[in-house]
């Protein structure tokens, strides 16, 4: 009780009132001190660059504080307002969580660059996103509208024919008549598809279309002559992931033996021994290719043989010519 | 002065405590904050390079201060008086002080990229910088005049004209970010797949042991159980083969003579009253497991039936769709060989292996109590150490280290494992990545290029017993055996329902299973009821998993959505890189939008039913 006592004399005069006040301005000025970068004060082109910066980094709430700071200091007509209008647009439909709220802003928006900047290509890019939204749930309860977003992309392909833009329409296009199973529709997204290619877009364009396209008979029509046709433009055009090459060929392997191009595919596994050495499907590509090879004795096969865990200087041989070395695996 | 009676409350202790707290809290994360922050503070024109890592093993923080040293001395790095300090931090607390230290801004330069929640996906992007701009380039370091003597000229040329992206062995893909579809880091190290251990010492005693029990007149029982002959279909070998195995007393090569040797460990512990002795020194710990790595082998071959779209990778709803159409069940040849073949190799497990952990594991054979051991390149170093370092020498022992072995095809469950499951996704570890803020970042990607420049990755890795990353490095002899092998079936196409994508009620349901199989608490028909139970429970099985699939598949689809919508406004504003990125994940949305696939699957099997939900 005495000890109590003594603690009690000795706090007294800290334990104030005061005391508590300044408590609470310290925390006041720690607060503040939190937020000494005043975004509202810095020029519009700084506010811009810095809402660009944010979505580049897909930090898209951080780019909506920016760009909505940004946004309304420009004249409708100057030139960093479709720029800047867009942008918002992009960072208000993707900020999380998604909501009703934030995607009617965005269409909003998107849909003042196509009226306000009729002709530039962030007019095109809205017109997509536009597509986009309405194909798309983005929250939930979104109800995707089809017939809405196909009008979209239609208006792309007419306003900005053999553009970049109009690529990425048709494809999205294409995608919602495959997306219904229906044979008949997946036949008009092809026919879609083939139309792009036949406009000698860039061949990145052709590429990605191809591959979509020898998807689309592979596994949709269950038509494997036609796949595999798909498939050779697709690799002759460069296919779209240049990481994956090895799992393309591999597909495309498969799919030219279930097309009965059996020597073809030999052709397509031994690229993947040859120029993927470690790919992951180097044995099974080299295991079908060996066994398509004793179904044509007369053929007179040669396949490459698949390398060991090379490792070491005295290992190496150059990457694209393949290893094979020391014992033979298991 | 006032009449009020102060009374003291014991709570304002506790306030006083909070205060304090708050107070030395504040003030130690001004100084980390100052120290970390102030990249130049220790003089005009210098730069400090700071290196957070958890490389805190033996040797590993020497082996790369030496590469730092060396980086120092260059003279272009002497002249601009960079230096570079290393921050090792315990694993336990790294991922907790880059979380902190990368929002507030003050992280060091170069860390090793983690996979927190919060640091993971799109969200990669706000801190770390991408670096495929830099990778296509050779590495400076390459070049002839920084390469070790006597290298043979076909490897010094590639290594001098080689991107560096292309010197790395897997092509730089554990630098890679698929959903940023670019490369974030830059691996140092790899540790290659997991193998046996094996106390050889003890393997010559026991082989020693056998031939001598297989000359006896009869044979002891337990041989018999161990030939396979057309009475014995459960034996593990031939007696011809067994034999001549004894004969040429090597380290096992096929399954059944792993099997046979752990059967005579067994015979040679009995005989000789040794209770501690066991084959394998087992434990919970995932790498100690031999079980679990021979699953993927066992159930390798169904991929064919079960893929909607071969040549694709084999999703968990293509196997359990199989499941519904009678494609497999639990009387499936393979998958009874398996729980086989477990219910066989736990016997020669230490007795309650469950209830153990890794330290356990390795504790039991350093000190020469289990004659084999799974695990990793990372227990190597600590394994041989532990052994070199036993008080008597008569108790160390020459450890060698192989690859768990596959049967022939006259061996017991030859039939089903014709394949390992294949390593060549190992992919390289320890990936440094850039903090974006950093002011020296052309510094920091020059000293991840001398990092990984063929010299100096072969010397770091040598001392810290890791394997190289770079094409032509050579490995330090104690890992070598763990250098990937890339022959085998990818692991996506194994039969698993222990894959991520599926609900928790059935993978928990599906390891709990095999657990209790193991440690003997149910048999094969409990396994398969409880599953068959949890696959058709509605609320927990099968309609779960389509339901719980579909929706990761759209949230997976958003953040491409993203991705497409961040890389298609780069492209405008004039980046031809991020037009190639947005090619690449347009494809992903063209294939997989909103799980397109998934309800594609659905509608095949069920043409007339909608997709199913709550």
């Amino acid at each position: 009780m005495h000890t109590k006592n003594c603690i009690s004399e000795f706090m007294r005069p800290f334990i104030t009132r005061d005391l508590f006040r300044c408590l609470l301005i310290l925390l006041g000025l720690i607060m503040y001190g939190c937020t000494n970068d005043r975004h509202s004060d810095l020029p519009p082109e700084k506010q811009l660059d810095r809402g660009l910066e944010a979505l580049s980094i897909f930090n898209f709430n951080e780019a909506q504080k920016f760009l909505s700071l940004a946004q309304p200091q420009y004249e409708v007509g100057s030139t960093n307002w479709p720029l800047a209008t867009y942008s918002l647009a992009l960072a208000t439909w993707h900020s999380t969580p998604p909501n009703a709220e934030n995607v009617a802003k965005a269409k909003a928006l998107l849909l003042q660059v196509v009226e306000q900047a009729p002709s530039s290509e962030f007019a095109a890019s809205a017109l997509v996103d536009l597509g986009r939204i309405e194909e798309a749930s983005d929250y939930l309860g979104d109800v995707e509208n089809i017939p809405s977003a196909r009008e979209y992309y239609q208006r792309v392909r007419m306003d900005f024919p053999q553009s970049e833009m109009s690529f990425r329409a048709t494809l999205f296009l294409a995608q919602t008549y495959a997306q219904t199973f229906d044979p008949e529709q997946v036949e008009i997204g092809i026919e879609l598809l083939d139309q792009l290619m036949a406009s000698n877009p860039p061949e990145k364009w052709k590429g990605l279309a191809a591959q979509y396209t020898a998807q689309l008979y592979a596994f949709y029509l269950d038509q494997p002559e036609k796949a595999y046709d798909a498939y050779r433009m697709a690799v002759d055009s460069g296919l779209p992931r240049p990481a994956d090459i090895d799992v393309s060929l591999w597909q495309f392997g498969l799919l030219a033996e279930k097309a009965g191009h059996e020597l073809e595919a030999v052709e397509i596994y031994s690229e993947i021994l040859r120029e993927h050495p470690r790919s992951i499907y180097g044995t099974l590509a080299y295991q079908r290719a060996i066994d398509i090879a004793k179904r044509h004795p007369d053929e007179n096969i040669h396949v490459p043989e698949q390398v060991t865990s090379g490792v070491g200087r005295t290992a190496f041989s150059h990457p694209n010519e393949g290893v094979v070395n020391e014992e033979p695996d298991q | 002065m006032s009449d009020r009676k102060f009374k003291f409350n014991t709570s304002w202790i506790a306030i006083g405590i909070l205060v304090s707290a708050f107070v030395i809290s504040a003030v130690r994360f001004a100084i980390v904050s100052q120290e970390l922050s102030s990249a130049d503070s220790e003089g005009e024109g210098k730069i400090n390079i700071r290196i957070a890592h958890w490389l805190l093993e033996p040797g590993v923080r020497e082996s790369l201060q030496a590469a730092i040293d060396e980086y120092e001395s260059l003279p272009h790095v002497k002249a601009a008086d960079v230096h570079v300090l290393q921050v090792p931090i315990s694993q336990r607390f790294f991922e907790q002080f880059m979380n902190v230290h990368l929002i507030s801004g003050t992280a060091p330069d170069i860390a090793i990229k983690g996979g927190t929640t919060l640091i993971k996906g799109n969200a990669l992007a706000k801190f770390y910088a991408p670096i495929s701009s830099y990778i296509n380039e050779p590495n400076p370091y390459n070049a002839l005049e920084y390469q070790a003597q006597g290298l043979n000229p076909e490897l010094s040329e590639f290594l001098a004209e080689a991107s560096w992206k292309n010197t790395f062995f897997d092509g730089l893909q554990g630098g890679y970010e698929e959903l940023l579809s670019d490369y974030y880091a830059i691996p140092i190290s790899t540790w290659g797949g997991s193998r046996i251990f094996y106390n050889v010492d003890m393997l010559h005693d026991v082989v020693a042991f056998t031939l001598e029990e297989t000359k006896l007149k009869p044979e002891p029982s337990w041989l018999h159980e161990v030939w396979r002959t057309s009475e014995n279909p459960n034996g593990y070998l031939a007696r011809a083969s067994g034999i001549r195995w004894l004969e040429e007393d090597r380290l096992p090569e096929t399954l059944g003579e792993f099997l046979f040797y752990c059967r005579a460990v067994q015979a040679y512990a009995a005989a000789n009253g040794y209770e501690n002795l066991v084959p394998i020194a087992g434990s919970r710990y995932y790498g100690n497991n031999l079980m679990r790595q021979y699953q993927h082998d066992f159930l390798s071959s169904y991929w064919e039936e079960l893929d909607f779209e071969p040549g694709s990778k084999l999703h968990a709803m293509e196997t359990i769709s199989g499941y519904s159409e009678g494609q497999w069940d639990f009387d499936s040849p393979a998958l009874k060989a398996y729980f086989e073949f477990m219910k066989e190799l736990v016997r020669y497990y230490p007795n309650g292996f469950l209830g153990m952990d890794r330290e356990q594991a390795q504790r039991r054979f350093v000190l020469g109590q289990a004659a084999m051991m799974g695990s990793g390149a990372w227990d190597a170093q600590s394994v041989y150490s532990g052994v070199k370092k036993r008080d008597d020498p008569a108790d160390r022992f020459e450890v060698k280290i192989s690859l768990r072995p596959l049967p022939t095809d006259d061996e017991r469950w030859g039939e089903f494992l014709t394949f390992r499951i294949s390593e060549a996704d190992v992919k390289g570890q320890v990936p440094f990545a850039i903090n974006k803020q950093t002011p020296h970042f052309d510094w920091c990607l020059d000293f991840l290029k001398f990092l990984t420049s063929h010299r100096i990755n072969e010397a770091y890795n040598e001392e810290a017993g890791r394997l190289p990353v770079i094409i032509g490095a050579e490995p330090p002899e104690i890992v070598r055996a763990f250098t990937p092998s890339v022959q085998g079936i990818p692991e996506h196409l194994a039969l698993d329902l222990g894959k991520s994508e599926l609900p928790a009620s059935i993978k928990t349901v599906w390891s709990a299973a095999q657990k209790s199989y193991v440690s003997g608490d149910i048999d094969y028909e409990e396994v398969k009821e409880t599953m068959t139970e949890v696959l058709e429970n509605p609320q927990l099985g099968i309609k779960k998993a389509w339901i719980v699939t579909l929706q990761s598949e759209v949230d997976k689809s958003r953040d491409n959505n993203r991705a497409i919508s961040v890389e298609r406004l780069n492209a405008l504003r004039g980046s031809s890189q991020a037009a190639d990125r947005e090619i690449s994940l347009l494809y992903l949305g063209l294939t997989e939008d909103e799980g397109v696939h998934l309800k594609r699957w659905w509608n095949i099997n069920h043409p007339d039913e909608p997709y199913p939900s709550y």
